[in-house]
């Protein structure tokens, strides 16, 4: 009995697992729509490019740069220089002051030493020196005191004067008047005469001076005095004292060096207080400059074995309210070779006045520049070839910020500037209506100026031709305005933006934009400040920020009222139909429905590309054609779109030739309708394209 | 010999009961034996369609390419139907002498493979799957009122079997209790659907109300375990001995199926349009994600796994009614019976006459003509052999023609019954 069980279990399973594995295969015939999209003019054009305008009809707009302007072209400080040189004729020596005294003593031994003790002038002095009593004195004959030394030596050693002033002061303490005072010096060793001088009266207890001036001599420090002296006596009693005397006193003052080996004291031999005048180019008028970058140098040379002390101080430039001011020392020469000292200092950041000592100029610098020397005490040979030499540049000054009048130039710009709005095109006739062209001028320089366009070329390189501006336009200069300045390089400079509009009136525009150019060539001129009276110095308001410029643009309106006839634009799209599985597709066809805004007819041609992107197969024989819709006569406008139904069949091969390529040409030809009439696009204008499948499917289960 | 029939067992199963009925009966009645043990197995598998015939459904069975020819082949009809039916069965059926202290009082046990499924559909919904929607171009495709189902389970089966007389009346009765193990489920009910193409084709559009039961398809094998039910199978035999005639009446698998958690089930009432991939920027094609209405999309409307869970569903219910006259001559019986099968809503029930000729003691061949059900007119044969007491072959197929003539056939059947009862 369990065989039966056992296989009745075998039976069962067999026919219970009887599987259902179908997979039966037919053939369909699928109508569906695949794809749909709307074209706008937005998905053609960039939306930068598009202006809606009031009636809702579209303007392409278009802007490139032209040209730049800035600072260095406008505003260009020069670098400066300041040179001094600081020679012996300017350092000084300080006066040798020598001391000679004759006393009634000394008259009266020399008496002595001539006649003798007795009975002359020597026993009448004594006499009245040691009794008291008054006495007369007979008269002296010339009386010479010779051998007098004269000693410079703490002063110099020799001097080769060039020019120097002796004053020779006689104090005459004796109670006689003295006559005919003959004084001479002369060096001690050469035994030339330095000079002689004579006074011919000089009563008692009174002085007489007198001044001489020696030139081109050497004056060694040694040198003999001799003074020879008379009087008339008196005959009057008079108290004597053998004490009383006549002093002569030498004072060598003024001296002009041509060379000396001396001491010379601690004295300031540099000491300008003036300023400079900037070369400014272009008859620019700095008032007031902010560096932004820049330098100032100090080169001085010494030939002087000296240490000097300097300093220079630009009281007009300020940093933080702390005037400019380089100082330092340079030590003396050595061994015949001048000392060096170089000393630089950065700019950035100080305000600079131009205006002059007297803050009533423009492009003058005041500064002050000291020199001295320190005493060491020492004897130091000096020439007239001595000196000391200082430069000082100012260079590479880029003000943040100038002030002032930017004088009467012109600056021309020309160049040549790619235009990309109407790229790529193929056609026939192209034709736009009322276009208007603007040159744009964005002034943040503080200047006025007159801009002109002295030319302006379309050039069209795909067909090689190129259409020149002529017109009025040529001939009419514009305005630039002048900003407001903001006094601040933390606020920006609002910009003036000044226009100039090509039209038809003024230009043959049309035909440049026509000519569909893809590039631009110009020249652009601005006369700065043409017109304007020169300010009186000091009160110019031109300005310049660093950074600002004066930006020149081409703005191009093309209103969309085109004649287009046979305007070709070709795209090639890539494709990526790897994850499309077309296996079980037999064939049949693709219907491209069309309903279309626009008055303009297309025909469409794709071409399939194989990865070299040489053509293969296409999507048909025939082109793919869109049907312009119609006008409405009354409004110019379009009412009711166009529905264009194109049938195109597609067989398995050419279905598999388009899942195959690696990119699509579409090749579209344009015509506006009707013929030779302006038409207008206008906003809302679109294309609904759909894109639908009738085709027959292998199913499969 | 023995062997040999064991080996024949197990691959051919037998009608017991009555071998020239249309009904299974729980057990072979033949010679009204009261007292026996038998067991047996029968094997069922029907197609029928009252449109799709016999050439179309083989192509579909054995997977081959559907040309326009046998597409425009089948006759159309407003209302479409396409069944199958398979079942297998073994059983055991022991009648003591006296069984709980009643006698005429058996039992029996058996098991059960089914294999059910049927559509319901309409010309459109047809024309639309094997045609495509060009020619419903500017109209609707219709298919309200679409119904599919696809249900395997297995069923174990036991009952009790009365078998008395009474005056000159014989009597048999079963009733069985069938645990049914569910294997797979798929149930669609469309109650309204419509596919629109616009004229040009530039729109579709899918306006559908429907209902679907699933169980869990990565999940159904013949061991797969996908649910739990319950079914009663009744029979009532009355055969009056003074006039020979019998009357049967049976219910076969009233009952349902609970399917388990991962079961899915779903009520859509949507409408989903189609125009096309929008492409945003036909200048900058390459850059656009250009997956439009897509299969997953689709299925994403039907598959929420929100709605994953269990749910009972009747399971398909067959009624039987028939009538049978002996004879004595070479004409055996004459049969006149209808059954009706509550499923997918067929117009009018099967009605069927059978005509058994008595050939030999052990041979009895007949003929059957059945008409409605799921099909039309059929026609087919009976063989009916006793190969000794105890074994009996019953192979009939109620549609012989869909085997001759596939093409203009619209339904085919084979039956095989095989028993073997000792008698004490």
């Amino acid at each position: 009995m369990k065989h039966f069980i056992y296989f009745y279990i075998l039976l069962f399973l067999f026919f219970s697992c009887k599987k259902e594995n179908l997979h039966p295969q037919w053939d369909v015939n699928l109508l569906s729509p695949i794809a749909k999209t709307k074209l706008t003019l937005n998905q053609v054009v960039a939306d930068s490019l598009i202006n809606i305008n009031a009636d809702s009809s579209v303007s392409l707009v278009y802007q490139t740069n032209l040209s730049e302007i800035t600072l260095d072209t406008i505003a260009n400080l020069p670098d400066t220089s300041i040179t001094y040189t600081a020679k012996l004729n300017s350092i000084n020596l300080n006066p040798i002051v020598i001391n000679h005294r004759v006393s009634l003593g000394d008259i009266a031994e020399e008496d002595k030493r001539i006649n003798g003790p007795n009975g002359g002038l020597y026993e009448t002095i004594m006499t009245a020196h040691n009794t008291g009593q008054p006495s007369t004195i007979s008269a002296i004959a010339p009386m010479n005191f010779d051998s007098i030394i004269v000693d410079a030596g703490n002063y110099f050693q020799s001097i080769s004067v060039n020019q120097a002033f002796i004053d020779i002061k006689i104090e005459n303490n004796l109670p006689i008047s003295l006559t005919n005072i003959i004084f001479q010096l002369k060096n001690k060793n050469s035994g030339i005469v330095l000079l002689t001088d004579s006074f011919n009266f000089i009563p008692p207890f009174t002085s007489s001076t007198r001044t001489e001036q020696l030139n081109n001599i050497t004056i060694e420090n040694l040198m003999w005095g001799t003074v020879t002296i008379s009087s008339p006596g008196t005959s009057t009693p008079v108290s004597i004292d053998t004490s009383m005397s006549a002093t002569t006193t030498i004072t060598v003052h003024d001296v002009i060096i041509d060379s000396a080996i001396a001491r010379f004291p601690t004295q300031q031999i540099i000491n300008y207080d003036t300023s400079i005048v900037i070369n400014a180019p272009n008859n620019l008028q700095i008032s007031e400059a902010w560096a932004r970058s820049g330098q100032i140098t100090i080169d001085i040379y010494n030939t002087i074995n000296e240490t000097m002390q300097y300093q220079f101080t630009v009281p007009e430039a300020n940093l933080n309210n702390v005037p400019l001011t380089l100082s330092g020392t340079i030590p003396p020469a050595f061994n015949g070779n001048a000392s060096h000292s170089v000393i630089n200092k950065d700019l950035s950041g100080y305000k600079i006045n131009f205006s002059g000592i007297h803050n009533d100029t423009v492009n003058s610098l005041h500064y002050i520049l000291t020199g001295s020397i320190d005493s060491s005490g020492n004897f130091i040979h000096l020439t007239n070839n001595d000196s000391i030499y200082l430069n000082c540049t100012i260079s590479n000054l880029t003000p943040d910020y100038a002030r002032g009048y930017f004088g009467n130039q012109a600056v021309t710009q020309d160049s040549i500037v790619d235009f990309s709005v109407l790229n790529d095109l193929q056609i026939e006739q192209l034709s736009f209506n009322e276009v208007k062209v603007n040159l744009t001028v964005e002034n943040q320089i503080g200047v006025q100026a007159q801009a002109n366009i002295n030319e302006l070329t379309s050039i069209n390189t795909n067909n090689n031709t190129s259409v020149t501006l002529t017109g009025s336009a040529l001939s009419s200069p514009f305005t630039i305005q002048k900003p407001t300045d903001p006094h601040s390089t933390f606020t920006d400079v609002i910009p003036t933006i000044n226009y100039f509009e090509l039209n038809k009136t003024n230009s043959n525009i049309n035909q440049l934009i026509s000519n569909i150019p893809n590039r631009f060539k110009y020249k652009v001129s601005l006369n700065i400040n043409n017109g304007i009276t020169p300010p009186t110095p000091g009160n110019g308001t031109d300005f310049i920020y660093f950074g600002d410029k004066v930006r020149s643009k081409l703005n191009v309106e093309i209103p969309l009222s085109l004649i287009a006839k046979n305007l070709v634009l070709k795209d090639t799209a890539t494709t990526d139909f790897s994850n499309i599985d077309i296996s079980d597709v037999n064939g049949g066809s693709i219907i491209l429905k069309s309903v279309n805004m626009f008055p303009i007819e297309s025909s469409v041609k794709v071409y399939f590309l194989n990865e070299q992107n040489n053509i293969f197969d296409s999507l048909s024989v025939v082109p793919i054609v869109i049907d312009a819709a119609n006008i409405n006569q009354n409004t110019q406008k379009v009412d009711v779109a166009k529905v264009s139904k194109n049938i195109i069949p597609l067989t398995k091969d050419k279905l598999n030739n388009l899942f195959l390529c690696k990119n699509l040409l579409i090749v579209a030809t344009f015509n506006t309708l009707p013929d030779n009439t302006h038409v207008k696009i206008y906003s809302n204008y679109y294309i609904d394209f759909k894109v639908i499948g009738d085709f027959s499917y292998r199913v499969k289960k | 010999m023995k062997k040999l029939l064991l080996l024949i067992n197990c691959f051919v199963v037998i009608n017991l009961f009555s071998q020239n009925s249309q009904i299974i009966f729980p057990c072979n009645l033949k010679n009204s034996d009261t007292i026996f043990t038998e067991t047996g197995s029968s094997f069922y598998s029907y197609y029928g369609s009252n449109s799709i015939n016999n050439n179309f459904a083989n192509a579909i069975l054995k997977s081959k390419l559907i040309d326009e020819d046998l597409k425009n082949s089948n006759q159309l009809k407003k209302n479409n139907l396409l069944l199958t039916d398979l079942s297998a069965n073994c059983y055991f059926v022991h009648m003591p002498d006296s069984m709980l202290g009643l006698t005429g009082l058996g039992y029996r046990i058996g098991v059960t493979h089914k294999q059910f499924r049927s559509v319901s559909f309409s010309n459109d919904l047809y024309n639309l799957i094997f045609f495509g929607d060009d020619k419903f171009a500017g109209k609707s495709a219709v298919f309200n009122n679409t119904l599919f189902r696809s249900i395997d389970y297995q069923k174990f089966e036991i009952g009790l079997i009365n078998k008395y007389s009474e005056q000159n009346n014989i009597i048999n009765i079963y009733f069985g209790l069938n645990i049914l193990k569910a294997q797979q489920l798929q149930t669609l009910n469309v109650n309204n659907g419509q596919f629109y193409t616009s004229p040009d084709g530039d729109s579709l559009n899918l306006a559908t109300k429907f209902s679907f039961f699933s169980s869990n398809q990565s999940n159904k094998n013949f061991t797969n375990y996908n649910g739990l039910g319950l079914s009663c199978d009744a029979f009532f035999s009355i055969t009056n001995l003074n006039s020979n005639i019998t009357v049967t009446l049976s219910s076969e698998d009233l009952g349902y199926i609970n399917w388990r958690n991962k079961s899915y089930y779903a009520g859509v009432d949507t409408s989903i349009s189609f125009n096309g991939v929008e492409i945003q920027n036909i200048m900058n094609v390459s850059q656009e994600n250009l997956n439009g209405l897509s299969k997953d999309s689709l299925m994403n409307i039907l598959y929420d796994k929100n709605d994953t869970g269990s749910f009972s569903l009747s399971i398909p219910e067959k009624v039987s009614l028939e009538i049978k006259k002996d004879f004595k001559g070479r004409l055996n019986s004459i049969i006149l019976g209808t059954n009706y099968i509550f499923d997918i809503g067929e117009k009018i029930p099967q009605i069927y006459c059978v005509q058994v000729f008595k050939i030999s003691d052990a041979l009895n061949i007949g003929t059957i003509e059945n008409y409605g059900g799921a099909s039309g007119f059929n026609a087919g044969l009976l063989i009916n052999y006793q190969l000794n007491n105890n074994l009996y072959v019953n192979i009939s197929s109620a549609n012989l023609s869909g085997f001759i003539m596939s093409k203009e056939a619209f339904a085919r059947s084979v039956f095989f019954s095989l028993s073997y009862k000792f008698v004490k």
